[in-house]
């Protein structure tokens, strides 16, 4: 056979983690279609702020901290945890995978209830004017995601718990942790837009 | 070379311009912004055109040079490359670039804010064509646009429906009518004439049948027809004509036009205190005689399906009654 | 040595590389193919094809499917021209008409040329690259079903004559629900919706494949150039496609559930809608170009027997139109009343894009003259692409001056100016692709007489249908219109155009015939019938379930060409299972292995669901929810299914 073995892979390891790892370009991928949604919608907002004289428009109140306040907070604190888990997915023991997979799903859970109240501290409803169509647009498209990362977390708990972890799914439990840190930049960046935006414009 | 005179050279060019004339055509100019756009169609055709040539010509002589064996050294490639692909293509499209500012610079709006201002307001498949004195209506036309000749007029385009745009190539390029938005242009037109124009952004089923004219006349034929616009309709002085405004005024017609002077006080079609006076009807469709028109009332679906008119069931002599009663609003 | 000796030993390389490439071909089926066969085999019957993972059937999948859309956006586009033959045409009505040119034109974008450049990606780029598999196989499934869905979508409305009508921008408000009640544009939103999440979804996976997956050695620098042109492509998508999905998503809320995106009387603004469709609209046009420009510069360097010249002012060229494509978008919206200064901003940003295509066209000139071209079919098409592109180019930079551009913009001026760059740019290269990549995909070579009368009727058919419609657009001739007055003199060019479109219409026939016919040749003995130096050659053609039996190690730019006897390959992949080389991003230095998920039919299922809950979108607002929830119990399905046995490998591929 008129081939020569310039190289032999065997000794390569089977997975690797982190942006070795194709799943995390392609995790990467997703996140930056994501982004460019919610910065469209952004400058979606500052462009309906060009047709008002007022913001919001009279028929609308500021919104208000109440629920959006705290789940800012939760979301972002929600990060911690993950980052633990971010980092100690290769190698952690199963049980305490399963357990802070868990708690995190269970907190996750809650910033999806926040979200839900948010709508009301909003002040607007969605069909009453661009005003109230883009604001609901920017919070309900970030629920969507939060939603995704609530079942993505609760899957992996699940499983963690009923199954044997192998590597791939090890690799699995660190992209749902990098999406989590997105959508927490994301909704910082979301949550002045909106909240700040709505009171200081 | 003396036999190369400048009218030789320019001959081509106005055998063109004559072949692409017309009174719905670009190279036709008659106005100032026009004239100034084609100027500029003309150089970018001709550096653009040579440009074109020349590449083809590269081409096809790299291959027979190749096909002879004499090839390029790397030095030379590189120049070609550098030379033809980058430095004379920047050259031409920076001088387009600023030969397009300077010309884009004459299209502001801003010299002529006293300039007599007349308002046209784009609907599903006509123009509404307004003329005010301070906040009062003193014409109220459609898709007919008469302007004194050499005077700059502005335009302020709205929509009340969807998006059109307004164009009429012999005195300018286009400008949106935008629902919630008011866009100005300005035209002149340098001479007397007829000039064609068009709905050129797509609205809707019948975006086809949405042209305009407009009507550049001397200043004191304008100015009469102006002040004649001003007046309520004529009343009728026959038996038929007045037949015809009973039937304008209590059939369906006065449910969406309006001629003033009479209890018909429509809004959603145009205003028909004038209508004998135009040129067209359907916004520039139909040629407006008795039969076109009798036509249209009767079937404005034939035509211009899809239209907001609706088909009207009528007597004949109740038709000829309503026509003969038309006929006289000059 | 002269040049025609130097270039008569590489083509004498090229043959003798043909011969070395046998190595990693799978000539019948010995014990280590066969293992590797069992291992990455379809499964039989039509129900391989819808649980395949497979880059190659994927890719075939796509690029026949969107040459069927093709096909179809052809037969529309040919009654339009027989309604437009002459004035007052009776042929079809107002509405038909506009439903007609709103599908054309969804269909030649979204439907045909953004998938089948995608399709070659698929099927190309991981044979380009020598590896066995694209990165995400269940992913790629998934995109392609959702496209299907998605044209299905779009022509079941057609069909039932509830086809979408407001053109294939959809402009607010003339799409809002005051002025188009109904469904179609619910449909047009929804069926956008599935083709950009295809490829969206096609896109990722192409860049991830690209970054990790190339064989060990290929470093950037190495990368075939239309891998290069896939990549940018892939980025292009990535970063514009949201923007339309946004803009058609509103739409579709402000229709669905009364939102006031683009509702005047609510402060809803239509403009923002043209500014978020030509965010992405323009780049469009650059990720259906761009492709071709990768596959231009390939079948120049096959066709002249020497490496390409200016390899690197290429890729340059290919990344600066990818950037400055985003800046350029305003140039649709001059007659929309803007402030002159971002005019003129947009107007500078428009000409400077011309520079990195006029340096790619001079880039191919020099190739063709430093090599012996040989005049093939594939060929022909690129210097047809040459002559029709330049001439939209210059069309183009014309159109980029604000003051011109109100005269002509909306007219068929505009309409000659894209057909000549999208043709030209693309459907010129693409038949050239066809012609090239023709005996890798089925192993079989198309025929060249039939194929140069393709071709030359293809290049007379369509000038002699556009060239006219510039003129058209001076005196006078608005676009979209159905019908026009007999006295506005535009008979005898529209006649004209009429004629040439039948010319056209001819050569796609002469195509189709010259496909069947090659079909049913026996498949031929040559793997690489072109002598050409790209990766995809090294292998059988068509080639195994496997790509290839031994991994190619690349030492060069020129795998084939530069000699290198014998050929480097890899070896310590365990072969009982899916797993492939990973390499890393700059250099493809081998990172770790990997193992792929087999065949599956989950991807199909989602994809189902995915566009079921469109479709009952369009009818119902009720079902975004249970849509949703449907969807999650899928991915978790699925997420179990295969977690537990096909990860390994078993079960087909």
């Amino acid at each position: 056979m008129n081939v020569r073995t310039a190289i032999d892979v065997s000794g390569l390891e089977v997975e690797k983690f982190g942006s070795a790892d194709t799943l995390w370009w392609g995790n990467l991928g997703l996140i930056v279609v994501e982004s460019t949604s919610f910065a469209l919608l952004i400058a979606s907002y500052f462009f309906f702020r060009m047709r008002y004289t007022q913001w919001p428009p009279d028929d609308a109140g500021v919104p208000w901290f109440t629920f959006g306040l705290p789940n800012l907070i939760l979301i972002v604190a929600i990060c911690l945890p993950m980052s633990r888990v971010n980092k100690n997915a290769p190698n952690a023991s199963q049980p305490w995978l399963t357990k802070m997979l868990a708690v995190s799903a269970v907190l996750m859970a809650g910033t999806v209830a926040l979200r839900v109240f948010e709508f009301q501290t909003l002040h607007t409803g969605y069909s009453e004017h661009s005003y109230g169509s883009i604001t609901w647009a920017l919070l309900f498209m970030h629920g969507i995601e939060l939603g995704f990362g609530v079942g993505d977390t609760a899957v992996l708990a699940v499983y963690s718990a009923t199954r044997e972890l192998d590597r791939k799914h090890r690799a699995d439990i660190q992209t749902v942790c990098t999406f989590w840190n997105f959508l927490a930049i994301s909704w910082v960046v979301i949550f002045a837009v909106v909240y700040l935006g709505g009171r200081m414009l | 070379m003396k036999w190369i005179s400048p009218a030789l050279l320019l001959t081509p060019r106005l055998t063109l311009a004559s072949a692409l004339g017309g009174n719905q055509s670009a190279l036709n100019p008659h106005g100032p912004l026009a004239s100034r756009i084609s100027e500029l169609w003309w150089y970018m055709f001709a550096v653009l055109t040579a440009g074109y040539v020349v590449t083809l010509v590269i081409l096809f002589w790299a291959l027979r040079q190749g096909r002879r064996g004499k090839r390029p050294d790397l030095i030379k490639s590189r120049n070609v490359v550098l030379i033809w692909g980058l430095a004379i293509p920047g050259v031409v499209f920076t001088s387009v670039l600023f030969y397009s500012v300077l010309v884009g610079q004459t299209m502001s709006v801003d010299p002529y804010k006293n300039a007599l201002t007349i308002h046209i307001t784009g609907k599903q498949w006509w123009w509404q064509v307004r003329y005010l004195h301070g906040s009062d209506v003193i014409a109220d036309t459609a898709n007919e646009i008469h302007v004194p000749v050499g005077v700059p007029v502005k335009l302020k385009l709205s929509s009340t429906d969807v998006i059109h745009s307004f164009w009429a190539p012999n005195l300018s390029g286009k400008m949106d009518l935008i629902p919630g938005r008011t866009n100005e242009t300005w035209i002149r037109a340098d001479k007397e004439g007829v000039w064609r124009g068009a709905c050129a952004e797509f609205c809707g089923v019948q975006h086809a049948h949405m042209a305009f004219e407009v009507i550049a006349e001397k200043s004191d034929k304008y100015y009469q027809w102006l002040d004649w616009q001003r007046h309520p309709a004529i009343t009728p002085t026959t038996d038929q004509q007045r037949h015809g405004l009973m039937t304008f005024v209590t059939g369906p017609c006065g449910m969406c036009h309006a001629v003033r002077g009479t209890t018909a006080h429509g809004s959603a079609g145009p205003d028909l205190t004038h209508l004998a006076g135009r040129r067209t009807i359907a916004a520039g469709t139909l040629p407006n005689t008795r039969g076109h028109l009798g036509g249209w009332i009767v079937n404005a679906q034939g035509p211009k399906p899809g239209n907001y008119m609706p088909r009207l069931n009528m007597e004949p002599e109740q038709l000829d009654s309503l026509l003969s009663y038309l006929e006289i609003l000059k | 040595m002269t040049e025609r000796e130097e270039t008569q030993l590489e083509l004498a390389d090229a043959e003798l590389d043909c011969v070395k490439a046998q190595a990693l071909r799978a000539p019948g089926l010995g014990e280590h193919d066969a293992q590797l066969h069992e291992v990455w085999k379809p499964r039989k019957g039509w129900v391989g094809w819808l649980m395949t993972g497979d880059h190659k059937r994927l890719g075939i999948l796509q690029i026949v499917t969107a040459f069927i859309f093709f096909l179809l956006g052809g037969l529309e586009a040919m009654l339009m021209r027989l309604q437009l033959m002459r004035a007052e045409n009776n042929l079809l009505s107002a509405d038909l008409y506009n439903q007609i040119f709103t599908t054309h034109g969804t269909t030649m974008m979204f439907l045909f040329a953004v998938p089948i450049m995608q399709g070659f990606g698929i099927y190309l780029v991981p044979l380009m690259i020598g590896t066995r598999s694209i990165a995400f196989p269940r992913l790629a499934a998934f995109a392609y079903w959702t496209y299907l869905a998605g044209g299905i979508m779009l022509y079941t409305a057609f069909f039932l004559g509830i086809g979408p009508d407001n053109g294939w921008f959809s402009y607010v408000p003339l799409a809002n629900s005051d002025f188009s009640p109904g469904k179609r544009a619910d449909y047009w939103a929804q069926m956008i919706t599935l083709t950009e999440i295809s490829s969206m979804a096609t896109a990722i996976q192409l860049i991830a494949t690209i970054f990790k997956m190339r064989a060990p050695g290929m470093s950037l620098n190495r990368m075939p150039l239309f891998v290069w042109s896939i990549l940018i492509q892939s980025f292009v998508v990535v970063f514009a496609m949201p923007a339309v999905a946004t803009a058609s998503g509103m739409l579709a809320s402000d229709r669905l559930i009364q939102t006031k995106f683009f509702q005047i009387a609510q402060n809803g603004d239509a403009i923002l809608y043209q500014h978020l469709f030509w965010y992405f609209g323009h780049p469009e046009v650059y990720l259906i170009f761009i492709p071709a420009l990768g596959i231009v510069s390939t079948i120049i360097q096959t066709f002249t027997g020497r490496s390409i010249f200016g390899y690197l002012p290429l890729v340059l060229s290919i990344v600066s139109t990818g950037f400055i494509g985003f800046g350029v978008w305003v140039h649709h919206m001059f007659a929309t009343g803007l402030p002159q200064l971002s005019q003129s901003f947009f107007t500078a940003a428009s000409l400077v894009i011309s520079i990195p295509t006029t340096v790619q066209i001079y880039c191919w000139i020099v190739s063709l003259w430093r090599g012996k071209p040989r005049f093939t079919t594939a060929l022909l098409w690129v210097l047809g692409f040459v002559q029709v592109l330049v001439m939209g180019g210059l069309t183009g930079v014309m159109l980029a001056s604000v003051p011109f551009n109100t005269q002509v913009h909306d007219t068929y001026f505009v309409v000659a100016h894209f057909h000549y760059v999208l043709i030209g740019g693309a459907v010129f290269p693409l038949f050239g692709g066809i012609y090239y990549w023709f005996p890798k995909i089925t192993g079989r070579t198309l025929g060249e007489t039939l194929g140069k009368w393709n071709f030359w009727l293809f290049l007379i058919g369509f000038n002699v249908t556009f060239f006219p419609m510039h003129i058209l657009g001076f005196i006078g001739m608005p676009r979209r219109v159905y019908t026009y007055l007999p006295q506005m003199g535009w008979d005898n060019l529209s006649l004209t155009a009429t004629i040439g479109a039948g010319i056209l219409f001819t050569s796609v026939w002469l195509f189709l015939i010259n496909a069947a016919k090659a079909l049913r040749r026996p498949v031929l003995a040559l793997d690489n019938p072109w002598h050409a130096d790209g990766l995809e050659w090294a292998t059988s053609s068509p080639p195994p379930v496997y790509n290839y039996k031994r991994l190619p190690v690349v030492e060069s730019r020129d795998p084939l060409w530069k000699r290198t006897d014998p050929m480097p390959v890899l070896t310590g992949l365990d072969e009982t299972k899916h797993e492939v080389v990973i390499t890393s991003v700059l250099d493809a230095i081998p990172s770790h292995r990997e193992h792929l998920p087999g065949a599956s039919p989950w991807p199909f299922v989602l994809a189902i669901v995915v566009s079921g809950g469109l479709w009952v979108l369009v009818y119902t607002s009720y079902a975004w929810w249970p849509s949703l929830l449907l969807i999650g119990a899928i991915i978790v399905a699925w997420y179990y299914r295969n977690s537990k046995t096909e990860r390994s490998g078993a079960g087909g591929f």
